[in-house]
């Protein structure tokens, strides 16, 4: 029993320990400061398979373009997160309120798979028309220039199916903080005269807070880590970080650049390839301990 | 399976007692039916509470006291099975006329509650003035307020060195007066406790029973109390709620606080007052 | 109101706050429809580009719940309204998602479902091949014994993990539920490529099943782990002191007392974790390879299954293949139905026998 608890330690550590062991050999080559600032990926082998030149493995313009999505996967899924939760938790009639919670686990339970034929079949044709439309009207804002004409395989669209994805997560963690404010302080502030959006900011939301942060970092990591849902629906760029331009066909995907360059690789390029997972591992590691650590501190707390 | 009785209406007897002079009332509630769902629990319910008196509900548990004074600030309807009929008239007017603003009834009718309950995310100072946050009132003096709430509730010369200490720093005793001082900061007419007492211990019980007698010289305050001398010690006029079998709860007796302990009228309220049940 | 009451008549429950004046009612009316209305006349003359049409609307539609908030409830209803219209769009989002994801699926994948397609394999069928032949049997067979044999290995431990978290007191009790918190957070395709970098890259395993396997069992351990943990809480403290109290080790409160009260949440900590696992894809790229052909041997060359199915299909530029690539989607989403309401129907009866 013993054994088993410790499996998965055993996991992680098996996890860490080979990714890193079997991407030594990319990162050797290239140098780790190369390898995570770089934003080439070239393995510069010709259709023949001889090689030319020295290859280049990069991950920055990946690894910021997974960040840049995440986060607008965030921007969009946080406020319909907590909008669905306050309604469960204080708007809805209980019958209501039961059939939301069941149609968000619902959404929960859709695999990514599912997601990804959506954001192609349904989403793409609409987001392209958003991008077009936000860059016409909006463009004199950075973030909204397209200098390409193309508004397909931005990461716009891959941030609204994020998004979606990770609204189920917010929204399941939320809805349970704020349903554990004590019922006799929301008593209190109705008593002072506290109507809805004064309990809220006053009393549930303080109460609330970290649950929420920590909520949001559980979403941002499975963000993070997202692979086929964004695979189909984003372009990857390289040579070039693209740091805001969201409505350019500019992306970047950590996990889809691994599936993408999988198949075709050599033994050097998927060494890199596990460079690259071995970086995401680490970065999901992180912000999943910041939302454990403070998911924990607020249960003391209490 | 739902199978429909026609109940027996119940009929709830007339309240006894000497009664309470119909001059200068504050707050009077007229033939009071209270529902949670299908089940009434209070039937024909008609109180009188006069201008600066405290008065103490009593009776045994479960016989609706704490639900009837929910009634008198529009918190009982904040219950989602909740339903009412009847009249609870404050200060001329009926609370429930639809053209009446909830809000307006709860911050002119404060409410404090069993147990203390400060808002732990506040400071002493910000629980104070937490009413005026909650319902967008705006105060100049928000010094000078605070002062003046935590005087009348016998807190200030407690307090007045660590206001920016939060409210859970306070002992429960304090923390319930606390609570006290963030309902006059609105300036409340009248002023509801719902066993203000039962989570602390007797010195704390009688530093708030202080605060009581001190705030009725010019607020209307209604108490529910178990305790029989805490209603002694506080009441001008008292009560008495019962509940018996399955029926809803009402008021068998209701008159100044001396009659009700001394020569009641009904013999179950001289049962009560004299510990043989409840 | 004023309810003239005969002597000895029991008045009507009522609930005066619900009343709404015809005032009322037609604030809440107008705010919610004159918004709506303005706007989309605007972008039919075609005054202003449809994204600032929409952005006009939504803050047109947030003013308008702001006013009939003021109307309604003066200064204090302000917020209100706001806040109500603005839950009102995250409503809105959500549920036009829903559909449009289950619209998406239902309408491209019904076109390719027949009973063939679920029963014979994909063996002599390319991209371009009619519809009428072949089909997604291999891979139903495949995810079923790839889930299967992950299922094996992750309930025991699961389960054990569970155990020692809610059994065993102190400080590694915590440490256990971080590592198990810190499992659930891997991203799939790290499973994936960890399993192809300790087994396959290195030589040892070719492609198979139990590769694909293997991963699963990263992904479904903590949620097994995790629902089996909530369930085994659940068990009253009592019955363990009643056993301990007759003598019985800790050991033997565990596998007789403990585990066979929380049976049936246990099945439901199986049942979600397979519904975590059973659409996965990401972690089968790198691990089973895919083959058009029936393989039901987890542990000899390439296997198909159902996610990998649809990954592949859909990348194909070609018409049938992708009907076929949706279809599979639409049997995907059934068994993912299928095993996430038995385990809603198993854990509600559980709370209903509670009471």
């Amino acid at each position: 029993m013993t054994a088993a608890a410790f499996f998965s330690l055993i996991v992680l550590s098996l996890i860490a320990f080979f990714l890193v062991y079997q991407s030594l050999p990319a990162i050797r080559d290239q140098g780790l400061i190369n390898f995570l600032t770089g934003t080439e990926w070239d393995s510069k082998t010709t259709s023949d398979g001889t090689t030319t030149e020295d290859p280049v493995f990069g991950v920055a313009a990946m690894l910021w373009g997974t960040i840049l999505i995440a986060i607008i996967a965030i921007v969009i899924g946080l406020p319909v997160s907590l909008g669905i939760a306050v309604f469960i938790v204080f708007i809805a009639s209980a019958r209501l309120a039961t059939l939301l919670r069941n149609t968000i686990d619902f959404l929960a339970a859709i695999p990514s798979i599912v997601f990804g034929l959506w954001a192609i079949s349904a989403l793409t044709p609409v987001g392209k028309q958003w991008g077009e439309w936000l860059t016409n009207s909006l463009g004199f804002i950075p973030i909204f220039e397209n200098n390409l004409g193309i508004w397909v395989g931005t990461p716009f669209i891959a941030g609204i199916v994020l998004a979606v994805m990770v609204t189920p997560i917010i929204t399941s963690v939320s809805r349970e903080v704020l349903g554990r404010t004590p019922p006799e302080l929301i008593n209190a502030s109705q008593a002072l005269g506290g109507t809805l959006w004064p309990t809220l900011r006053y009393v549930a939301f303080p109460f609330a807070k970290s649950g929420i942060v920590a909520a949001t970092m559980l979403g941002l990591g499975r963000a993070l880590g997202e692979t086929v849902a964004v695979f189909y629906v984003l372009n990857l760029t390289y040579g070039k970080i693209n740091w805001y331009q969201i409505v350019s066909p500019d992306g970047g995907s950590i996990a889809s650049l691994i599936v993408a360059k999988f198949s075709e690789a050599d033994p050097l390029e998927i060494s890199a390839l596990l460079g690259g997972g071995m970086v995401l591992f680490i970065i999901t590691l992180i912000v999943n301990a910041i939302s454990t650590t403070i998911a924990r501190s607020t249960v003391k707390d209490m | 399976m739902i199978t429909t009785v026609e109940a027996v209406p119940f009929v709830a007897p007339k309240t006894q007692g000497a009664g309470v002079p119909d001059q200068d009332l504050v707050l009077a509630s007229k033939n009071l039916y209270v529902w949670f769902g299908p089940r009434m629990v209070l039937a024909d319910v008609s109180l009188n509470f006069p201008k600066n008196s405290v008065t103490a509900l009593i009776g045994p548990s479960g016989c609706g006291k704490s639900t009837y004074i929910r009634t008198l600030n529009r918190m009982h309807e904040l219950i989602p099975s909740a339903a009412l009929a009847g009249q609870v008239i404050f200060e001329d007017k009926d609370i429930y006329d639809p053209t009446v603003n909830p809000v307006d009834v709860r911050l002119r009718i404060g409410m404090v509650f069993q147990k203390p309950n400060p808002f732990p995310a506040m400071t002493i100072k910000e629980n104070v003035l937490s009413g005026l946050k909650l319902a967008k009132l705006s105060n100049s003096n928000q010094n000078e307020l605070v002062e003046k709430s935590l005087s009348q509730a016998g807190l200030w010369n407690e307090v007045k060195d660590r206001l920016d200490n939060t409210g859970g720093s306070l002992s429960g005793g304090q923390q319930q007066r606390l609570c006290i001082a963030r309902s006059l900061a609105v300036d409340p007419h009248v002023l509801l406790m719902d066993e203000p007492c039962s989570a602390l211990d007797p010195g704390s019980t009688l530093r708030v029973e202080q605060t009581i007698r001190e705030l009725s010289e010019f607020m209307t305050v209604v108490i529910v109390t178990h305790n029989m001398q805490q209603a002694q010690r506080v009441a001008t006029y008292t009560a008495f709620f019962l509940l018996e079998d399955n029926n809803p709860g009402y008021a068998v007796e209701h008159g100044p606080t001396q009659h009700i302990f001394g020569n009641p009228i009904d013999q179950r309220t001289s049962d009560y007052v004299n510990g043989r049940f409840g | 109101m004023s309810t003239a009451l005969i002597e000895n008549q029991t008045p009507s429950a009522q609930r005066p706050w619900r009343k709404k004046s015809r005032n009322d009612v037609l604030i809440v009316v107008v705010a919610s429809t004159l918004p709506a209305l303005f706007c989309f006349t605007i972008y039919q003359i075609g005054i202003l580009s449809p994204v600032i049409s929409g952005m006009l609307f939504v803050i047109l539609q947030i003013a308008a719940g702001a006013i009939a908030g003021t109307i309604h409830r003066g200064r204090r209803g302000l917020a209100d309204g706001v806040l109500i219209a603005s839950i009102g769009f995250a409503l809105a989002f959500i549920g036009t998602v829903m559909s449009s994801v289950i619209w998406s699926v239902l309408t491209k994948g019904l076109e390719a479902l027949k009973w063939q397609f679920i029963i014979q394999n994909n063996e002599y069928i390319t991209p371009t091949s009619p519809l009428g032949y072949g089909g997604i049997g291999h891979a139903v067979l495949g995810t079923l014994i790839i889930v299967g044999i992950a299922t094996i290995i992750s309930v025991p431990i699961g389960i054990a993990t569970a155990v020692y978290i809610t059994e065993v007191r102190g400080r590694s009790r915590v440490l256990v539920q971080g590592l198990v918190q810190a499992m659930s957070g891997v991203p799939s395709v790290v499973a994936g490529l960890f399993i192809f970098a300790t087994l396959i890259f290195t030589g040892v395993f070719e492609f198979n099943g139990l590769m694909g396997a293997l991963a699963y069992t990263i992904l479904m351990l903590p949620t097994v782990a995790r629902t089996a943990e909530e369930v085994l809480r659940l068990v009253p403290e009592d019955l363990r002191s009643a056993a301990l109290a007759l003598g019985a080790s800790r050991a033997r409160v565990v596998s007789m007392v403990v585990l066979p009260t929380a049976k049936s949440g246990l099945v439901t900590a199986m049942l979600l974790g397979i519904a975590r696992v059973v659409g996965e894809t990401a972690p089968l790229v790198f691990t089973i390879f895919g083959s058009a052909k029936t393989n039901i041997n987890p542990v000899e060359g390439p296997m198909a299954a159902i996610p990998l199915y649809i990954f592949n299909g859909v990348r194909q530029p070609f018409a049938p293949e992708q009907a076929r690539a949706y279809s599979a989607a639409l049997v995907l989403l059934f068994l993912v139905i299928v095993f996430f309401t038995l385990a809603r129907v198993l854990s509600s009866d559980r709370r209903k026998g509670k009471k």
